[in-house]
C-alpha cells in the first residue's frame, strides 16, 4: 500500500532523532563546561610552574638550570615551554619546545599569543629585583585536543547506543502496533457479505475509537444492505401478483363460456399488463432514484411553472373521472432542483390525489414562496390515512385499505425520496376541511450558488 | 361449494371470483383481513382462498384466529412470498396448503377440491352413495349406470347434499352453503332445483323432511 509514510518508521526516527539530540546536547554542554575546568586548571598549573621556576632561579646565583628533567615529563608537559629572560631581553634558558622570540609581550600575568604561528597560553613573572623575566606557556592546540578527547568519549557511546536503541525500539514499535496488523488482517479478510463488529475489547486505547467507528460503519452498511435487500425481494414479490392476476384472467377468458365474459376477462389482461408495466417503470425510477446523484444537474427551477404544466397534462383524465384540479400559484416559486425529478414528484402527488378522490370532489395544489423557501401542498378530499399510519405510507409497498385504486404503493417512497434528494421536508396531514389528505413539501429557500 | 377468496388485488381477486366460479365453486371475494375474519364466523364455507399481505388484518392473523376459535375449515394460502420460512409458517399457523402466485385456476380449483374432500374424511375423489356416483372434479353424474346431465346449480346441491349424506340441510343452510352473499336469489329457487334433480334421477333420491329441510339418503334406492 502507498501512501503517508510508514508509522513505524516515523516512530522510529522520531524517537532516535530526538535520543541523539539530547545526548548531543548533554556534550555539547560537557565540552563547554570542561574547557572553562580545563582552562582554569590548566592556567593555575602554568602559574605554578612558572612560581616554581622563580623560586629555583631566585635560589641560586648559579645560571645553571637542571634541564634533563624535562622530557620526562607528562605527555601534556611537552606542550609546556618556558623562557627566562635576562634583565627580560636576553634568553637565557629555555626548554626545547620554546621558540626563540618572546612567548608574549605581556610581561606579566596570563595572556595569550601567537608565535610562530602557534597559539599560546603564556604566564609571565619577574624574579626578585627584576633579574629575569621568567614566562610559562603551554599550546592552545593542547587543551583543544584535551576537550575533543572528552567530547569523544561522550560521543563515542552514542554511535554504538544509537544502532542498539534503534533495533530495540524497531522490536517495540512492531509488538505495539501488532493490534493494527490483526485488525487489518481481519478486515482484510472479509469478504463484502461479512459485517458483523469487529471484536472491540480486546483493542489498545489508541485504536478502540477506529474500531468502534468502522463497527458503526458496518452496522450502517448492512443496514442500509438489508433495507436494499428487503426492497429487492419486495419488488419481485410485489410483480407476482400482477403477474398472477394476468395469468388467471387470461385462464377466465380461455374458459368463458359467453362472449361478454370473455371481452371483459381480457380487458383485465389488458388493465394487469399495464399495472405491471406501470410497476416495473416506478421500480426503475426508484433504483435510478437510489444510484446516482441527481444533485449535479441541479439547476434554478420555478416551481409554479412545473406545476402549471404537470397539472395541464392530468387535468383532463381528472375530468374524466369528476375530479376538478385547482391550482393556487400566485407567484414564480424559485428552487434549485432537478426539473425532471420536480415534475416526477408533482405527477406522483397529483395522481394519487386524483385516484383517491370521489367524483365531485376538488384536488387542491398550492405553490407558494417565502424567504423560507418555496412550499407545495396537494390536498384532496378522499379518504385520507390516519395518523398512526402517516409514516408507513413513505415506506414501500404500502397500500390504503380498501381501495379498488390499481396502485402499486410506490408513489409515496418515490416522492419522499425525490424530497430528501432536494433536502425538502415531507409531511402528511389533513386535508383543508379536516378531510382526505394533504401532502406538503417544503423546498429549502433557492440559494444564488 | 362456496369458498371464500381473501385477495386485496383488485384484478387477481377478480379473477379468482370468476375462475373458481367457472370451475363450479360458488365464491365469496373479500379485500381485507378484517371482512374475512367476520364473513368466516357467520357463513359455512367449504374451503378459503388466503392471501397473506392483507391491510387491516394480516392472513396468518385470520388464520391463527380462525384454528384458536376451533374452526376447521380447509384454509389453502395463495401468496407472492416463496421463501421456505413463509411456508413453513403458514402451515404451521394452521393453513392445509400453500400455493405461490401466479397459479394455475385449474389446479387451484383441484387443490381445493382435493382440501374439501380429505377435510370430509374421504379418501376417493368420486362420491358413491349406492346407486350413485358423483365426479366434483369431472361435475360428472351416475346413476344406476348411467350418466345424467345436471345443470351447474343442479350438481352443486347435489354435491352438498352428497357431502352431508345421511343428514338433513334446511333450505337456510344450503342457501348458505351454495350461494355467495350477494347473489340474487328467488325464494324458491332451492325447491325448483330439487324438483329438477328429482325427475333427473329418480323422485326418492332427495328425501323431504316436512317443515325441517331435504336429505340424500346414505344409501339411494
Amino acid at each position: 500500500m502507498t501512501g503517508g509514510p510508514s508509522l513505524r518508521l516515523r516512530l522510529l526516527v522520531g524517537v532516535l532523532a530526538a535520543v541523539a539530540l539530547a545526548w548531543v546536547a548533554v556534550a555539547w554542554a560537557s565540552y563547554v563546561q570542561s574547557r572553562r575546568d580545563l582552562d582554569e586548571l590548566f592556567d593555575a598549573h602554568l602559574a605554578q610552574s612558572a612560581a616554581l621556576l622563580i623560586a629555583q632561579l631566585s635560589g641560586e646565583d648559579d645560571d645553571e638550570l637542571e634541564l634533563e628533567h624535562v622530557p620526562r615529563l607528562h605527555p601534556y608537559a611537552r606542550n609546556v615551554a618556558f623562557q627566562v629572560w635576562e634583565r627580560g631581553k636576553r634568553l637565557r634558558i629555555h626548554s626545547r619546545s620554546a621558540p626563540n622570540v618572546r612567548l608574549s609581550r605581556e610581561e606579566e600575568g596570563f595572556s595569550d599569543a601567537t608565535v610562530e604561528g602557534v597559539d599560546w597560553r603564556v604566564f609571565g613573572a619577574w624574579t626578585k629585583g627584576r633579574r629575569a623575566l621568567v614566562q610559562v606557556g603551554e599550546r592552545r592546540d593542547a587543551r583543544e585536543e584535551v576537550s575533543r578527547e572528552i567530547v569523544a568519549h561522550l560521543l563515542l557511546p552514542l554511535g554504538v547506543a544509537l544502532p542498539l536503541l534503534g533495533g530495540a525500539l524497531a522490536l517495540a514499535i512492531a509488538q505495539a502496533l501488532r493490534p493494527l496488523r490483526d485488525l487489518a488482517d481481519d478486515i482484510g479478510g472479509r469478504d463484502a457479505r461479512r459485517l458483523e463488529p469487529v471484536a472491540a475489547e480486546g483493542a489498545p486505547r489508541e485504536v478502540r475509537p477506529l474500531v468502534e467507528r468502522l463497527n458503526t460503519l458496518f452496522a450502517r452498511i448492512a443496514e442500509s444492505l438489508e433495507r436494499e435487500r428487503a426492497f429487492t425481494a419486495d419488488a419481485a414479490h410485489e410483480l407476482r401478483t400482477p403477474l398472477a392476476a394476468i395469468r388467471a384472467q387470461a385462464q377466465v377468458a380461455r374458459e368463458a363460456t359467453g362472449d361478454a365474459e370473455r371481452r371483459r376477462a381480457l380487458g383485465l389482461v389488458i388493465a394487469g399488463c399495464d399495472r405491471a408495466a406501470r410497476l416495473s417503470e416506478q421500480l426503475l425510477t426508484l433504483a435510478r432514484l437510489d444510484a446516482e446523484d441527481a444533485s449535479r444537474r441541479f439547476g434554478p427551477c420555478d416551481l409554479a411553472e412545473i406545476a402549471r404544466d404537470v397539472l395541464g397534462e392530468l387535468a383532463p383524465a381528472a375530468y374524466g373521472r369528476g375530479v376538478a384540479i385547482e391550482l393556487e400559484a400566485t407567484a414564480a416559486a424559485p428552487v434549485h432542483a432537478e426539473e425532471g425529478l420536480l415534475r416526477v414528484l408533482l405527477r406522483n402527488l397529483a395522481d394519487n390525489a386524483v385516484r383517491y378522490s370521489p367524483a365531485g370532489c376538488a384536488v387542491r395544489v398550492r405553490v407558494e414562496s417565502s424567504e423560507a423557501g418555496a412550499m407545495l401542498s396537494v390536498s384532496d378530499e378522499g379518504p385520507g390515512i390516519p395518523p398512526p399510519e402517516r409514516a408507513r405510507v413513505l415506506g414501500r409497498f404500502y397500500r390504503a385499505l380498501g381501495t379498488s385504486e390499481p396502485g402499486v404503493g410506490l408513489g409515496l417512497s418515490i416522492v419522499a425520496r425525490i424530497a430528501a434528494l432536494h433536502g425538502a421536508t415531507l409531511d402528511l396531514g389533513d386535508g383543508p376541511a379536516g378531510r382526505g389528505l394533504a401532502v406538503r413539501v417544503r423546498f429549502p429557500a433557492a440559494t444564488n450558488g | 361449494m362456496r369458498v371464500l377468496v381473501v385477495e386485496d388485488d383488485p384484478l387477481l381477486g377478480d379473477a379468482l371470483r370468476v375462475g373458481l366460479g367457472q370451475a363450479g365453486f360458488a365464491v365469496d371475494w373479500v379485500q381485507d383481513g378484517r371482512t374475512a375474519w367476520i364473513a368466516l364466523r357467520t357463513n359455512p364455507f367449504a374451503a378459503v382462498v388466503l392471501d397473506l399481505g392483507l391491510p387491516a388484518l394480516s392472513g396468518l392473523d385470520v388464520l391463527r384466529r380462525l384454528r384458536a376459535e376451533r374452526n376447521a375449515v380447509p384454509v389453502l394460502i395463495l401468496t407472492a412470498r416463496d421463501a421456505i420460512p413463509d411456508r413453513i409458517a403458514g402451515l404451521d399457523a394452521g393453513a392445509d396448503d400453500y400455493l405461490v402466485k401466479p397459479v394455475d385456476l385449474g389446479e387451484l380449483a383441484a387443490r381445493l377440491r382435493a382440501l374439501v374432500r380429505r377435510s370430509a374424511g374421504q379418501a376417493s375423489p368420486v362420491l358413491s352413495l349406492g346407486a350413485l356416483s358423483l365426479d366434483p372434479a369431472a361435475h360428472a353424474v351416475r346413476f344406476r349406470g348411467r350418466p345424467v346431465e345436471l345443470s351447474a346449480r343442479e350438481f352443486a346441491l347435489l354435491h352438498e347434499l352428497a357431502r352431508s349424506a345421511g343428514r338433513v340441510l334446511s333450505r337456510e343452510q344450503l342457501e348458505q352453503r351454495l350461494y355467495p352473499r350477494g347473489e340474487e336469489l328467488g325464494s324458491n329457487a332451492i325447491e325448483v332445483h330439487v324438483h329438477h334433480l328429482r325427475r333427473k334421477l329418480a323422485p326418492e333420491v332427495v328425501v323431504t323432511v316436512r317443515g325441517v329441510g331435504y336429505m340424500l339418503p346414505k344409501e339411494p334406492p
